[in-house]
C-alpha cells in the first residue's frame, strides 16, 4: 500500500529519527520528508558506530581479528567468528604446504554453536519487530528465551555475548559434560515457549495487519537491491547458501529454506514486512531441526574437554603463522544473511586488506527506496522487518 | 437533590452564617465533593500506577518495582506525628515500631509490592525541574495538562457512586460526561501544539483523529443505553437495572440483549480508545513518536498527564460499570444493601462500584500488555468501518427488540422498574431477545468461517499444528 | 463482503482472546512461579550473579610468580593491554617486575591466556568490577590526569586497610598518602589496573586448579607419548598425514609437521623449562 505524500502546496516535514530514537536498534539516524503522517522520502543517515574494524585488520596480526569479529555483530557473534575463520582457513589452505583440515568435530560444534546463535539472534529480530509495532511483551520473552542460549555459550566459552570461540582451525574448547543434554533440554523447552510465542503475537490480527503489504520488496527488486538471507527469502527467492553454497557440515544436513509465500493470506503480498518476519519465525524451527540433526552426527569425544579442537590458538602468540600470499572471498550465511569476508594477504603477519561483506548493510540500502509512501508508524516496522543490526552496517 | 446535597448547603449557610453567596456556595462544594473525590481518585490512579507495573513485570517474566516499601512514608508519618521529640528518640521509637514482628513482615510485604514506589515518584515529579523548551508556546504549554487532567476530572461528577452519592444529578447525565470528556481532546492538541516539537505535533494530531473519531461510537453506544432505560439520567440508568430477588445480576444491562452486550463491547474499546490505552496509544506510541504529545514534558506537568490517563481509565470503567454493569448495585441482591443505614449503605456500594471499575482497569492493563499498536488509518478504520457499524446494527436490533416486545423503552416492554409489575411473558420474550439474534450471528459467523477461514499451512505449524 | 468484514471481526476478536490467554497464563505462571514463564529477572546486586560454568571470562590476572615474562600475551593481545618489565632473578629466570593490564582496555577475549605458556594468565571466574564490592577494594585507578599509577602487592594491602576504615580514624601520614592516591573527584578506586590475585583464597584455588590441570596434561602428554611410541612400533615409518588426531590428544598446531609430537611436552612441561619466550618481541 503506498500514498502518494503531497499537498497542494508541496509542503513537507523533515523528521530526524535517531540517532537516538526509541525504535532505530542502536544508533541509525534516518530523516524522513513526511506529509503529515505519510512518508514521502525516508534516507538512513549511517556511520554513528563506525569502529573502523575493517582497518584494524589490517594492523593486527591475522588471528587476533577473531575477537573484532564479535563486534562487527555481536547479536550473532558465532556466524560472524565462523565466517572470518573459514576464511582465514582458506587463505591458509591456499598454501599447499598447510595441509590441515579441521575435525570433523569442530565442524559440527561449529554448525551447532551457528544454529544455536541463529535462533538467538532471530529472537532478538522478531521479538525487536514486535516491540517496534508495540507489543512490549513477546521482545521480553525472546529475550528471556536467547538466555538460555547465553548460559549454553557461557558455559562453553566463558562469554555470554562476545565469544570468540571458533577459531581459525577449529573451535577454542570441546563441549563441555552436559552440553548435549542442555542442549536438547534447551530446544525441547523453546519449541514449546515459540508456540506460545507464536500465538501471542504471530497470529495476532493487528500485528498482521501491520505488516502485511507492508514495505512489499518483489524478487526481481530484492536481487537487484541485493538483500541477502532472510530478507531475500521473504521476498520469495529460493536461495541459502547453506543448501546451495554448503560449507562445513551444511551439505549433509540437507537444509531446508522457508520463502514467503504471502503469509498473511488476503491482506498480505509476497515480499512484506510479514513475510520477511514469517520467514524467521520458520527459520528458527529449522535451527531447531538441525540442531538435532548435528548432535545425532556429532563424534565422540577425542579431546579432553577443555582443550580446543584442531585449533590455532596453541601456538597463536609465539610464532604467528605468516599466512600465504594471496587473495580470497568466503560468504557463509549469517542469520542478517549472508557474510563475506574478503582477506587479501601480502605475505606479513597482518592481512592487507580485509573486507566484511554483511546483510545489514544491503538491507538499509534499500530502505529509501521501499519507505516511500507509507506511513511514520510504518517505518519502524519495516526497520524492524528488516532486521538491521547497526554496528553491522557501520563496521 | 440527594443527602450529600444537603450537606453543601448545610455547610455553605454555615460559611456564610445566612443565605449563602457564590463564594460560600463555591467553598463548600470544594469541601464537600471536590476534594474527597480528589483524595479518593489521586491515589487510586497512584496505586493503579503500580499495579500496572507490577502485572506488566508478572506478564513479562520480571520482577517490577521491588525496593520502595512504606518504610519511607512511615519515618515520615512518625517525625510528624513526634515532631515534639528531638530526632534521635523519634529515629529509636520508630526503629522499635518496625521490629514489631507483624510491622516488620508487613514492611517486608510492601517492599516487594514495591508500595512505596508511588511516593518515590511523586516526590520525584515534584521535584523535577518544570521545564520549558524554547520553541513552545509558553501559555498552551503550560496549561494544557490541568485541561487534560479537569476532562478527565469532571465527569466524574455525574456517576453514581451509590444511592445517596451522586455529585451532580441531571438528566443529561451521559451527555454531559461525553461532552466534558472532549475537554481531552483540546488539552491533547494544546499539548501536542504547544510543545513546538514535530513529534509532539504529530502526537496531538493523531490524538484528535483518534478521539474525535471514538466519540462517534460512544456516543451511539451510550445512546443504545438511553433507547433501552429511556433516559439520559445515569442514576436513573443504574435504577432501571434494579432486579429484585438474589440473581440481581440478571438485571443488569449487559445480559438484556445480546446487542446491549455488543455495544458494551463498543464502549469498552471506543473507551480504550478514549483513553490512549494500548492498542491505541498512537499518540504516545513510544516506539514511533518517542513520546509524543508529552514527549517535552517534565516534572509534575508529566505527572498530570499520566494521572489524567489513570483517571480516564476509572471514568470509562466507571461509565461502563453504570451503562452496562448495574452501576452500584451488587450481583447477588440488592435489598440487604438498601435498607442499611446511609454511613453503611454508601461504602457497600461504593466498593461494588469500585470493584467493577478495578476490573475493567485490570483488562485494560492485561490488554496493554498484549497487543500490538494500531496503525493510524486501522484505528480509524475500526471506528467508522467496524464499531460504528455494529453500534448502529445494535441499535437497529434493540430498537426491533423494544417494538417486538411492546414499549418504547425497557421499562414499559419488560417491567424493568421495580414497582412496575411485570408482563407474564417476561422470560419468555428476554429468551428470545437472546435466541435470535444470536442464531442469525452465529450462521453469519459460520459461513464467513467457511468462506474466508483457511490459514497458510506455514502458520498453523508455528502455532503447534492448530491456528 | 460482509461475510468477510464478520470474518475480519471473528478472527480478530479470537486472535486477541488467544493472545490474552497466552499473557494471562504467563501471569499465572510467573505469579505462581513455576513453568517456561518464571521470573528471568535476578536483582542483581542483592542477588549475587551467578558463575555459569567452569571456564567463565571474567577478569584478566596473573600470577607474578609464574609469569616469565614472554611476551605471548603482549603479541596476542588485539588490544595491547598488558605492560610489562622483567628482570633476571638469581637463578638468571626471567621474573616480571612490572605487569599491567589495563582492564578498561581489555576486551575479555581470552587469547593471551590461550597464548600463555605457562599458566600465570587466568581469568577469573567472579566479574565483580565494583570497588565498594567485597574483597574488591583493590582494584586499581588511572588517575584524573591519565597518568598510569601502578601500585605493588604491599600498597595494594595498605591502600585497602586504609579504604576499609573510616576516614576520621586515620592517622595523618595514611591520611596524605591516601590523598594522594585520590583524583579529583574524591574517587579512590576505579578499577583499571590488575595485577596478581584478587584474596589469598582466589589465588590458593587457582593454584589447585593449575596443579591439577599440569597433571592431568602431563598424564595426557605422557600417554600420548607412549600411544605414539607404540605406534610408532606397530606401524612402518610413515609419517601422518594428517595431523587431526594428534590435536587432539594434545593441543599441537594443526599446520606443525608431524615431527613435532615430541615438541608440545617439552614446552608444556614446566614453566621453568619454558623459557625460550623471548623477553620482547
Amino acid at each position: 500500500m503506498t500514498i502518494e505524500a503531497s499537498t497542494p502546496s508541496g509542503e513537507r516535514m523533515t523528521l530526524n529519527m535517531g540517532p537516538h530514537h526509541p525504535a532505530t536498534h542502536g544508533v541509525l539516524r534516518i530523516v524522513v520528508e513526511s506529509d503529515g503522517e505519510v512518508v514521502a522520502t525516508c534516507t538512513p543517515d549511517h556511520g554513528y558506530l563506525h569502529r573502523s574494524i575493517e582497518k584494524i585488520g589490517e594492523c593486527v596480526e591475522w588471528p587476533m581479528f577473531v575477537p573484532y569479529t564479535d563486534r562487527v555483530d555481536y547479536v550473532c557473534a558465532m556466524n560472524a567468528n565462523l565466517a572470518y575463520c573459514i576464511a582465514a582457513e582458506k587463505l591458509l589452505q591456499s598454501d599447499p604446504a598447510n595441509t590441515f583440515v579441521v575435525p570433523r568435530r569442530g565442524e559440527c560444534i561449529r554448525v551447532l554453536v551457528a544454529e544455536l546463535n541463529r535462533i538467538s539472534s532471530h529472537l532478538v529480530a522478531v521479538g525487536a519487530m514486535a516491540m517496534d509495532v508495540g507489543a512490549y511483551t513477546p521482545f521480553l520473552h525472546g529475550i528471556a528465551q536467547r538466555e538460555g542460549v547465553n548460559d549454553i555459550f557461557e558455559k562453553l566459552c566463558g562469554q555470554r555475548l562476545t565469544y570468540n570461540y571458533v577459531t581459525i582451525g577449529g573451535v577454542a574448547y570441546d563441549l563441555y559434560d552436559t552440553a548435549i543434554d542442555e542442549i536438547r533440554r534447551f530446544l525441547d523447552q523453546f519449541e514449546r515457549e515459540m508456540v506460545r510465542f507464536n500465538k501471542l503475537v504471530t497470529t495476532n490480527t493487528i500485528f498482521r495487519d501491520r505488516c502485511a503489504s507492508v514495505a512489499t520488496v518483489s524478487a526481481a527488486e530484492a536481487i537487484a537491491w541485493g538483500l541477502v538471507g532472510p530478507n531475500l527469502r521473504g521476498s520469495g527467492v529460493d536461495f541459502d547458501l547453506r543448501r546451495d553454497e554448503p560449507y562445513g557440515i551444511y551439505g549433509e544436513l540437507g537444509v531446508q529454506v522457508p520463502v514467503g509465500q504471502a503469509f498473511a493470506g488476503r491482506k498480505g503480498s509476497v515480499g512484506d514486512a510479514y513475510d520477511r518476519y514469517v520467514v524467521r519465525l520458520l527459520e528458527i524451527l529449522e535451527s531447531i531441526r538441525l540442531c538435532r540433526a548435528v548432535l545425532e552426527l556429532l563424534p565422540p569425544a577425542a579431546a579432553k574437554a577443555n582443550d580446543p579442537i584442531g585449533g590455532w590458538q596453541a601456538d597463536v602468540g609465539k610464532q604467528v603463522k605468516r599466512p600465504p600470499k594471496g587473495e580470497v572471498h568466503v560468504r557463509t550465511e549469517a542469520p542478517r544473511g549472508e557474510m563475506g569476508y574478503f582477506l587479501v594477504s601480502d605475505g606479513t603477519k597482518a592481512l592487507f586488506r580485509v573486507r566484511c561483506r554483511t546483510g545489514s548493510f544491503t538491507a538499509a540500502g534499500i530502505f529509501h527506496h521501499v519507505m516511500r509512501g507509507i506511513f511514520l508508524a510504518d517505518v519502524v516496522a519495516v526497520i524492524g522487518s528488516f532486521d538491521i543490526v547497526v554496528p553491522e552496517i557501520d563496521r | 437533590m440527594n443527602g450529600f446535597g444537603y450537606a453543601v448547603d448545610a455547610l455553605a449557610a454555615w460559611l456564610a452564617g445566612g443565605e449563602p453567596g457564590w463564594i460560600a456556595l463555591t467553598i463548600a462544594v470544594l469541601a464537600v465533593w471536590v476534594v474527597p473525590i480528589l483524595l479518593l481518585v489521586f491515589p487510586i490512579a497512584a496505586l493503579g500506577q503500580i499495579l500496572e507495573r507490577k502485572i506488566a513485570a508478572a506478564i513479562q517474566r520480571r520482577v517490577g518495582p521491588s525496593s520502595a516499601g512504606l518504610d519511607g512514608p512511615l519515618r515520615f508519618g512518625f517525625r510528624v506525628l513526634l515532631f515534639f521529640l528531638p530526632r534521635a528518640r523519634q529515629d529509636r521509637i520508630f526503629a522499635a515500631f518496625c521490629n514489631l514482628r507483624p510491622v516488620r513482615s508487613l514492611l517486608l510485604v510492601s517492599r516487594r509490592l514495591g508500595l512505596g514506589q508511588f511516593v518515590a515518584d511523586g516526590i520525584k515529579m515534584l521535584g523535577k525541574e518544570d521545564i520549558v523548551p524554547t520553541g513552545a508556546d509558553g501559555i498552551v504549554f503550560r496549561l494544557a495538562p490541568y485541561l487534560a487532567l479537569a476532562g478527565a476530572f469532571l465527569p466524574f461528577c455525574v456517576v453514581p457512586f451509590g444511592q445517596h452519592l451522586v455529585m451532580l444529578e441531571t438528566e443529561v447525565a451521559a451527555l454531559f460526561a461525553i461532552a466534558v470528556s472532549g475537554i481531552v481532546v483540546v488539552a491533547l492538541k494544546m499539548a501536542g501544539w504547544g510543545s513546538g516539537s514535530k513529534w509532539s505535533l504529530l502526537g496531538g494530531m493523531r490524538a484528535v483523529a483518534q478521539l474525535v473519531s471514538y466519540e462517534v461510537p460512544i456516543g451511539l453506544a451510550v445512546g443504545g443505553v438511553v433507547l433501552w432505560c429511556g433516559t439520559m439520567d445515569l442514576h436513573a440508568i443504574v435504577g432501571q437495572q434494579y432486579e429484585p430477588g438474589v440473581f440481581s445480576l440478571l438485571g443488569w444491562n449487559v445480559v438484556q440483549s445480546p446487542f446491549l452486550a455488543t455495544l458494551a463491547a463498543v464502549f469498552f474499546i471506543a473507551g480504550l480508545a478514549e483513553c490512549q490505552r494500548s492498542p491505541f496509544d498512537m499518540a504516545e506510541a513510544e516506539s514511533e513518536l518517542v513520546s509524543g504529545f508529552n514527549t517535552e514534558y517534565s516534572g509534575l506537568r508529566w505527572g498530570l498527564f499520566a494521572m489524567a490517563e489513570y483517571t480516564e481509565m476509572l471514568l470509562i470503567g466507571a461509565l461502563l460499570a453504570t451503562l452496562f454493569f448495574g452501576g452500584y448495585q451488587s450481583p447477588i441482591g440488592e435489598e440487604w444493601i438498601v435498607g442499611l443505614p446511609v454511613w453503611l449503605e454508601v461504602p457497600i456500594h461504593g466498593a461494588i462500584l469500585g470493584v467493577k471499575v478495578v476490573t475493567v482497569f485490570l483488562v485494560m492493563m492485561w490488554i496493554r500488555w498484549t497487543l500490538p499498536r494500531f496503525r493510524v488509518d486501522q484505528v480509524m478504520r475500526l471506528s467508522w468501518l467496524v464499531l460504528v457499524p455494529m453500534c448502529l446494527v445494535s441499535m437497529f436490533g434493540l430498537a426491533v427488540t423494544l417494538l417486538a416486545a411492546g414499549g418504547t423503552h425497557a421499562g414499559e416492554a419488560f417491567g424493568r422498574v421495580a414497582s412496575r409489575p411485570r408482563p407474564d411473558l417476561h422470560w419468555l420474550g428476554h429468551l428470545a431477545a437472546w435466541a435470535v439474534p444470536v442464531a442469525i450471528g452465529a450462521c453469519l459467523v459460520v459461513m464467513a468461517k467457511k468462506k474466508h477461514g483457511q490459514v497458510h499451512p506455514a502458520l498453523q505449524r508455528l502455532t503447534g499444528g492448530r491456528s | 463482503m460482509i461475510l468477510a468484514w464478520i470474518h475480519d471481526v471473528v478472527e480478530a476478536v479470537q486472535s486477541c482472546v488467544s493472545g490474552m490467554r497466552t499473557t494471562g497464563r504467563f501471569l499465572v505462571e510467573n505469579l505462581r512461579g513455576e513453568g517456561g514463564a518464571m521470573s528471568a529477572t535476578r536483582e542483581y546486586p542483592e542477588q549475587p550473579a551467578e558463575v555459569v560454568g567452569d571456564r567463565q571470562r571474567g577478569h584478566l590476572v596473573n600470577d607474578a610468580d609464574r609469569c616469565i615474562v614472554c611476551h605471548a600475551c603482549d603479541t596476542v593481545c588485539p588490544v595491547d593491554c598488558f605492560k610489562m618489565d622483567g628482570e633476571r632473578d638469581g637463578d638468571n629466570k626471567m621474573r616480571a617486575s612490572r605487569f599491567d593490564i589495563d582492564l578498561s582496555k581489555c576486551i575479555y577475549c581470552g587469547l593471551c591466556v590461550r597464548a600463555c605458556p605457562t599458566d600465570s594468565l587466568s581469568m577469573t571466574r567472579t566479574f565483580e568490577m565494583d570497588p565498594q564490592h567485597e574483597g574488591k577494594r583493590f582494584l586499581f585507578r588511572r588517575n584524573s590526569k591519565q597518568v598510569d599509577v601502578r601500585f605493588d602487592a604491599p600498597e595494594m594491602e595498605r591502600l585497602h586497610a586504609l579504604a576499609a576504615q573510616p576516614r576520621e580514624a586515620l592517622s595523618a601520614e595514611d591520611r596524605a598518602w591516601l590523598d594522594a592516591r585520590i583524583d579529583d573527584r574524591g574517587q579512590h578506586l576505579i578499577g583499571i589496573y590488575g595485577l596478581g590475585f584478587f584474596t589469598p583464597e582466589q589465588k590458593a584455588e587457582a593454584d589447585a586448579a593449575r596443579e591439577a590441570k599440569k597433571k592431568a596434561k602431563d598424564a595426557a602428554a605422557a600417554a600420548a607419548k607412549a600411544k605414539a611410541a607404540a605406534a610408532a612400533a606397530a606401524a612402518a615409518p610413515k609419517p601422518a598425514s594428517v595431523p587431526a588426531p594428534a590435536a587432539g590428544a594434545t593441543p599441537a598446531a594443526p599446520a606443525a609437521p608431524p615431527a613435532a609430537p615430541g615438541a608440545p611436552p617439552a614446552t608444556k612441561s614446566g614453566p621453568d623449562a619454558a623459557s625460550g619466550g623471548s623477553p620482547t618481541p
